[in-house]
């Protein structure tokens, strides 16, 4: 579903991302985990189309990023770190907006948004203005149009941030689901013991390279995710 | 943040006007008042002036600045008094209410000593009188900002109010600056009984004019007045000052029904999507918008005032055959130049910020959405401008062919203008801004293509008439369209191939 091969990306003279190589396989849930600074975010945009890199190749679905963006967008959702959406925009609005941008048909969005919105509980709020969404409402909203056009890959950059525990736990089946679809979730993130629980896959990186990545298993042995992480960082 | 560029710009060119003009300005009030001993009336009528310009310049950015202020949750965390904070929150209020006072008060008193002889005492009264009704304006400015804040909450359409009362304010003034001869003749005509009702109605005021012609009791009767006031304003701020910043006054919720939608295209959706950033935001509109609506009027006063405009012309244009047929001229050139206020796509970039990753991750062309910034220029500017276009080429009777090159140039340079602006500001974006109003106001692309555009067709003017010299004045138009045809095409040859890729390269 993803591949990465030698991605490197510089910030003037800083390697942000040096010679990243990874995979991720149709029905995968990939954690990414790094320190601040890593790199994550930066892969993450590149995978997504929107930062270009220096050298290396992305694959999504078998489609280049550096030769058929829009097949590869199509393909994919992300959902930043920091979810800063239309707040000139009511809820069902940029739902119908997104929709509309990925082609999902009328009857087929409004199911998704009826069934997404009431698991979330955001249903009766997505008449109001974006701009009067909680930090958690904005994020909520921005999951359920990741997955309104029905993405092969799921980019998550610290997707747990500002939710609710209903809303995590939510968004953790969510996720379960897509990958039992034949999908695949490439997700960063800081809370360890979550990547431990809920991926299958784990890839480790620091300042810019790869450290360790392998099934959850392979990754952390005997050991705990987070000690491994540790030793790692040392 | 309704006291826009446009706006600013125009209390600027007040103040210089207010002290020069021979028929409505300070001088004339002062040639006719101050010999025949009228100083306090003088006065206290430019207190008054001075007060309603203080207020109306500074009401609504205290509105902003005062009431809506975004960081005041941060600020009041920390170990800062709440009364510092209001009290710098105020002194930029009382600065900006002085700067808008001092547009009148200052003109007035340069033109008193220049018909009454210079005095410094009275001068040195004067410039106190003018501190203290500084007072005055922060005050009434800040109940009038505590007025506009409350009705403002409660508004659904808020953007499109703050431009309708921003604009009827505008007619207003234009009005009265059209009748202020008359006024001031009535004014004139009845000098006793309108100090006699200043004096019983705008007490304050008229102890203001005392104080100014050099009498101290009235300055000190004025000066604890407006002492009270800017007291009692504090008093009154300091209490409630938390509770103000800190309650949001949010509208009713709005319960989302499910109503049945249809499938749009991606352009379509873009197209939608910038017209809701425009019309979200007052700002927006009236920076880079004022063109449309001046355009429908200008429109709508044609069509209204048609018999008028066509004697008029047959009046002045009486056996004027050479000036006649340059009347395609003259109406392309006022048509562009008020389509020239639009400068819609000049901040369009800039304007995504930080939510460019949205379009950027979704499977759309860099193109289409550049191209959906283009349209709705274009579809704001050129659909009342051509509107206007055909109204005044019916109106002053111009033949069809020259009616078809007036609009042809017209829409030329509508289309040159939403080019030149999105070039500009992919050329200089700035996606970082925590105000919009830095895109809007304090930006390079708004600033060129405002004037920028005014200049260019100062220039295709004075290239048109030379060119005329030499072809006839219809060929010389004719060639107008095609150089500003043929720019907006080399332009939009630049965004599809240079802009495309500047814009794909923006954030990273």
């Amino acid at each position: 579903m993803l591949r990465i091969d030698h991605l490197v990306k510089t910030y003037g003279d800083k390697r942000a991302v040096d010679d990243l190589t990874l995979r991720i396989a149709p029905g995968e849930i990939c954690g990414f985990i790094g320190h601040n600074g890593a790199g994550k975010t930066t892969t993450l945009k590149a995978v997504a189309g929107i930062l270009s890199f220096d050298s290396g190749e992305i694959l999504v679905n078998g489609a280049s990023v550096r030769e058929d963006p829009l097949s590869v967008k199509r393909a994919l959702a992300y959902i930043p770190d920091n979810p800063d959406l239309y707040d000139f925009m009511s809820g069902i609005q940029y739902l119908n907006f997104v929709g509309d941008i990925f082609g999902v048909p009328a009857e087929e969005r409004q199911t998704a948004i009826r069934t997404l919105g009431d698991r979330f509980g955001l249903t009766s709020d997505l008449a109001q203005p974006i701009s009067a969404y909680s930090h958690g409402m904005k994020q909520k909203l921005a999951v359920i149009s990741a997955w309104i056009h029905k993405p092969k890959l799921i980019l998550m950059d610290e997707p747990f941030v500002g939710l609710d525990p209903i809303a995590a736990h939510l968004l953790k089946e969510l996720m379960r689901e897509h990958c039992e679809g034949g999908g695949a979730i490439f997700f960063s993130t800081h809370v360890l013991e979550v990547a431990e629980k809920l991926c299958d896959k784990v890839v480790i990186i620091k300042q810019g390279k790869l450290v360790r990545s392998g099934t959850m298993d392979e990754v952390r042995g005997d050991a705990s995710l987070e000690s491994v992480f540790l030793e790692l960082e040392e | 943040m309704m006291l826009k560029a446009l706006f600013r710009k125009q209390m600027m060119e007040f103040g210089v006007r207010f002290l020069r003009d021979r028929r409505t300005g300070a001088q004339s009030m002062a040639v006719q008042l101050v010999p025949a001993g009228y100083g306090q009336l003088y006065f206290a009528m430019m207190a008054l002036i001075a007060l309603a310009f203080g207020v109306f310049g500074s009401v609504f950015n205290t509105y902003a600045g005062l009431y809506q202020a975004k960081d005041n949750d941060l600020l009041l965390s920390m170990p800062i008094p709440p009364s510092r904070i209001l009290l710098a929150r105020l002194t930029s209020v009382a600065l900006l209410g002085l700067l808008y006072q001092s547009l009148v008060w200052i003109p007035a008193i340069l033109a008193y000593h220049l018909n009454a002889g210079f005095s410094p005492v009275p001068l040195i009264l004067q410039l106190t009188v003018g501190l203290f009704l500084a007072m005055a304006v922060t005050a009434l400015t800040c109940l009038l900002g505590w007025i506009v804040a409350l009705i403002s909450a409660r508004l659904k359409n808020k953007s499109f109010i703050t431009v309708l009362l921003f604009l009827i304010f505008f007619a207003g003034y234009y009005v009265l600056y059209g009748n202020a001869y008359r006024i001031l003749a009535a004014i004139l005509a009845n000098a006793d009984a309108v100090g006699d009702g200043v004096r019983s109605w705008a007490y304050p005021f008229w102890q203001a004019g005392g104080g100014a012609v050099g009498h101290p009791l009235p300055l000190l009767i004025f000066a604890v007045i407006a002492s009270l006031c800017a007291a009692l304003t504090w008093i009154l701020l300091e209490r409630s000052f938390i509770r103000i910043a800190t309650t949001s006054r949010g509208t009713a919720k709005k319960v989302y029904r499910e109503k049945a939608v249809r499938q749009g295209s991606v352009r379509s959706a873009l197209f939608r999507k910038e017209l809701k950033r425009f019309t979200s935001s007052a700002a927006y509109m009236l920076n880079c918008g004022l063109g449309t609506a001046f355009l429908t009027a200008l429109a709508v006063a044609l069509l209204i005032f048609a018999g008028q405009v066509r004697e008029g012309m047959d009046l002045l244009l009486d056996g004027e055959d050479t000036v006649r047929q340059f009347l395609p001229h003259i109406a392309a050139f006022a048509l562009c130049l008020t389509a020239a206020m639009n400068d819609i796509t000049a901040p369009s970039v800039s304007m995504e910020g930080k939510t460019l990753w949205i379009v950027r991750s979704c499977p759309v062309r860099p193109w289409d959405a550049l191209a959906a910034k283009l349209q709705l220029h274009v579809v704001l500017t050129l659909i009342p401008q051509l509107a206007a276009g055909i109204v005044c080429c019916v109106v002053l009777g111009l033949s069809l062919p020259a009616s078809l090159l007036t609009l042809t140039v017209c829409a030329a340079f509508t289309v040159l203008t939403a080019s030149a602006g999105l070039c500009l500001n992919l050329l200089s974006p700035n996606l970082s801004w925590t105000n919009e109003t830095v895109p809007l106001k304090n930006s390079i692309p708004v600033f060129v293509m405002l004037f920028g555009s005014w200049g260019f067709l100062a220039v295709m003017a004075a290239g048109v008439y030379a060119l005329s010299l030499l072809l006839s004045p219809a060929l010389s138009l004719a060639a107008a369209a095609v150089l500003v045809a043929l720019f907006a095409v080399l332009l939009l040859i630049w965004l599809r191939k240079k802009g495309t890729a500047l814009y794909e390269g923006l954030g990273g």
